[in-house]
């Protein structure tokens, strides 16, 4: 056998991981070994239904019992294409004889529920053993692990699972209301439809699971045989030999040289030999010089006991482990101990809990206050007299706002008459509708609380007279006089009145 | 040909550069594995029926909850906490990330509650086909938390090579050399003398006994020294 041209890692292998590393190989050559399996087994099917079709039942125990039939060409084949050698079609036809016949019967009648089926194919198929040879070798592979019987249950149960999970699914995905009309799907009848199904799907099953049962069982044949033989120790040594051989054959000729005289300097040769043959000397020498362990020892203690390399200190000093106890009043109290600590610590959870609560209730307080006083303090607080450096007082505006306003216009004196205008807007909303602004707001803030609290067409005069005023105080964009006689009548409709309440 | 030894192990390389090689576990074990999970569940529950239906309603209710928490958190509690439940821990086997750390809390609730679709239609029929045709023997729930299920390295308890003279090495030779090397030491006794000898035999070129003690007498210079 070549082990270097194994397909597979030679290394040291559990046999569990024997059959994990056959589940490998079956899937690289699942499609081949696929069809070795139906090569044999289409033919069985066909002659099982032909002879047995008044009983499916039948039919499917005898397609499960030949089993044994389809297994030896996967194994062949594989056993082959695993060594690198691909066997064609015709290699195969032409040996189906030797391939198929070794132990068939035994594998078909008696040894048919044997549990290590596919662990022992390869000893009558590949090794040709037979007779007591065959049983002591047998013996040998199968002791020591127990993967192999499991391969052939959990393989069985595998079968299992798949054929039932097909059957399954096609009856999950029928209409339920095909179901009740024909009951013949489920129950047997004239036509068990549903036996013929399950046989089909545990067909399917078998032909899927054989690859990997037989590949898993040859596998674990190898690690078998590489745990007992040792093939992952014979690689390395077959890859050293030739070096170990070349070596020591130099080391021998170096030997005799010295020996003889002839060299006075070792070390050139050692030089040019390589490195090994130099630790080989350096040991010689060691030992010519007679430094035994016991010495090295001693130096390393010698070494290790300077300060440099740590030492150790005793220090003592006092420390609280608590007073002593007196168990006997302990004890007296111990089967009720644990309520009371239990009690206390609820106790001081229900005070947290209290703390929280008042807490939240001040909280809640704090903040009913914040709402409930705005209007008091609004009233309270003191009116501001100047906004954006306008000065916003009843005083500081004319007592006819919209003569005085006229009068600036005639004059030309555009800037001002907006900007009284502006600023009498403030004043009553301010003093007559108790609008608070403060004094730090801007022209937009005031724009803001307008919409907020006044009417929806005071809010768009609003709106107008501050855009205007805003251009006009920052844009220098003056407003013409049409537009400020517009806005001093809008004025007049929403203000003229409320001076009077 | 192919490229590459077909082998079950998955190297995945450490940002430090350093390949950490897992050893994947297949279905066979994992199947054996689930079957001592769900013994155990259902003896568990088993008897906990018997004790509790005496308590009624209140019983039942017990029932109802312990049941649901063992058909969903058994697996991911044990797998957390130990690294595995207790039938993967009998086979060997541990639960890890992709990346080989061992398995949190989001990756094993991820793939034990994905165990429904796996199951699916019948006994993990769906899950069974998804680890035959993955590389690394994953189910859907493992590739949805990204998980591995691979074998605990436990170390193979080193037996103390034979006692021989220690002999330098002739040659330099590598890690892995040097490790069949001591292999060789330890494993001598379990192997059939004739293999022994015959290995030893390929190595030095010797004959028989002179050979072995050779090898030997390498792999206690590559332990102790001299």
């Amino acid at each position: 056998m070549q082990l270097e041209q194994m397909a597979a890692n030679v290394r040291y292998r559990t046999s569990w991981e024997g059959v994990d590393l056959g589940f490998v190989i079956a899937r690289q050559w699942f499609m081949p070994l696929w069809g070795l399996w139906w090569l044999t087994a289409l033919p069985i099917t066909l002659l099982a239904v032909l002879l047995l079709h008044r009983s499916p039942l039948l039919v499917g125990l005898a397609l499960w019992w030949c089993k044994p039939l389809y297994e030896p060409m996967l194994l062949f084949w594989l056993s082959r294409r695993l060594f690198g050698e691909t066997l064609s079609w015709r290699e195969l036809a032409g040996q189906w004889r030797t391939v198929l016949l070794p132990r068939l019967l035994a594998n078909l009648s008696l040894w048919r529920l044997g549990g290590n089926r596919s662990l022992f194919l390869p000893v009558s198929q590949l090794e040709r053993l037979h007779g007591a040879q065959r049983r002591k070798r047998i013996k040998v592979l199968g002791g020591g692990q127990s993967a192999g019987i499991w391969l052939t249950l959990v393989g069985a149960n595998f079968e299992m699972i798949f054929g039932l999970g097909l059957l399954l699914l096609l009856l999950y995905l029928l209409p339920s209301q095909l179901l009740p009309e024909h009951p013949w799907l489920i129950s047997g009848g004239d036509r068990p439809l549903l036996i013929w199904l399950a046989n089909g799907f545990w067909l399917l099953a078998m032909s899927v699971i054989a690859p990997f049962y037989v590949a898993g069982g040859f596998a674990l044949y190898l690690t078998r045989r590489s745990q007992l033989e040792a093939w992952d120790l014979e690689l390395p040594f077959r890859h050293m030999a030739p070096r170990f051989r070349a070596a020591r054959a130099a080391a021998l000729v170096c030997c005799a040289l010295l020996f003889m005289g002839l060299v006075p300097c070792g070390g050139a040769r050692a030089a040019e030999s390589g490195t090994p043959t130099v630790q080989a000397a350096r040991s010689a020498a060691d030992v010519t010089t007679g430094i035994g362990t016991e010495q090295v020892r001693s130096a390393i203690k010698q070494v290790l006991a300077d300060p440099a390399f740590g030492k150790e200190k005793t220090e003592h000093y006092w420390k609280y482990i608590g007073a002593k106890r007196k168990p006997d009043e302990k004890k007296r109290l111990e089967p009720f101990a644990w309520i009371a600590a239990v009690a206390e610590v609820l106790k001081y959870l229900l005070w947290v809990a209290a703390a929280f609560a008042l807490g939240w209730l001040l909280m809640y307080v704090a903040q009913l206050r914040a709402w409930l006083p705005r209007r008091r303090t609004t009233r309270a607080a003191p009116i501001a007299t100047t906004l954006f450096g306008l000065p916003i007082t009843p005083e500081s505006l004319p007592d006819d706002v919209v003569g005085a306003i006229h009068a600036l216009v005639e004059a030309g004196q555009l800037r001002a008459a907006l900007s009284l205008l502006y600023r009498a807007t403030l004043v009553r909303l301010m003093h007559d509708y108790h609008l608070r602004i403060p004094e730090s707001a801007t022209e937009g803030e005031c724009q803001r609380l307008v919409r907020s609290q006044r009417s929806e067409p005071e809010s768009a005069f609003f709106s107008q007279l501050t855009q205007a005023w805003t251009r006009c105080a920052y844009g220098h964009v003056m407003p013409t006089p049409a537009n400020i006689a517009l806005l001093t009548d809008s004025w007049r409709r929403y203000y003229e009145g409320g001076r009077d309440d | 040909m192919l490229n590459a030894p077909l082998d079950t192990v998955y190297t995945f390389e450490t940002p430090e550069g350093v390949d950490l090689g897992l050893r994947i576990a297949g279905p066979v074990p994992r199947a054996l594995a689930w079957a001592i999970d769900a013994a155990i569940r259902y003896a568990v529950v088993f008897a906990l029926s018997l004790a509790i239906f005496s308590l009624a309603k209140l019983g039942f209710g017990i029932f109802l909850v312990v049941l649901f928490l063992l058909e969903w958190l058994y697996p991911v509690f044990f797998e957390v906490t130990r690294g595995a439940t207790p039938g993967k821990k009998a086979l060997g086997l541990v639960v890890l990330h992709d990346n080989g750390t061992p398995v949190g809390w989001t990756a094993s609730l991820i793939r034990n509650l994905l165990r429904v679709v796996d199951f699916f239609p019948v006994l993990y029929a769906t899950g069974l086909a998804s680890v035959l045709i993955n590389r690394q023997f994953k189910r859907l729930g493992d590739l949805a938390a990204g998980t591995l299920v691979v074998y605990a390295d436990q170390g193979r308890t080193s037996v103390a090579p034979q006692a021989a003279e220690a002999l330098p090495l002739p040659v330099a030779v590598s890690v892995d050399e040097q490790r069949a090397l001591l292999d060789f030491a330890e494993r001598s006794s379990a192997l059939a003398p004739a293999r022994v000898a015959e290995l030893a035999q390929i190595l030095t070129g010797e004959n028989g006994a002179q050979a072995v003690h050779m090898v030997h007498g390498y792999a206690c210079w590559l332990a102790r020294g001299r």
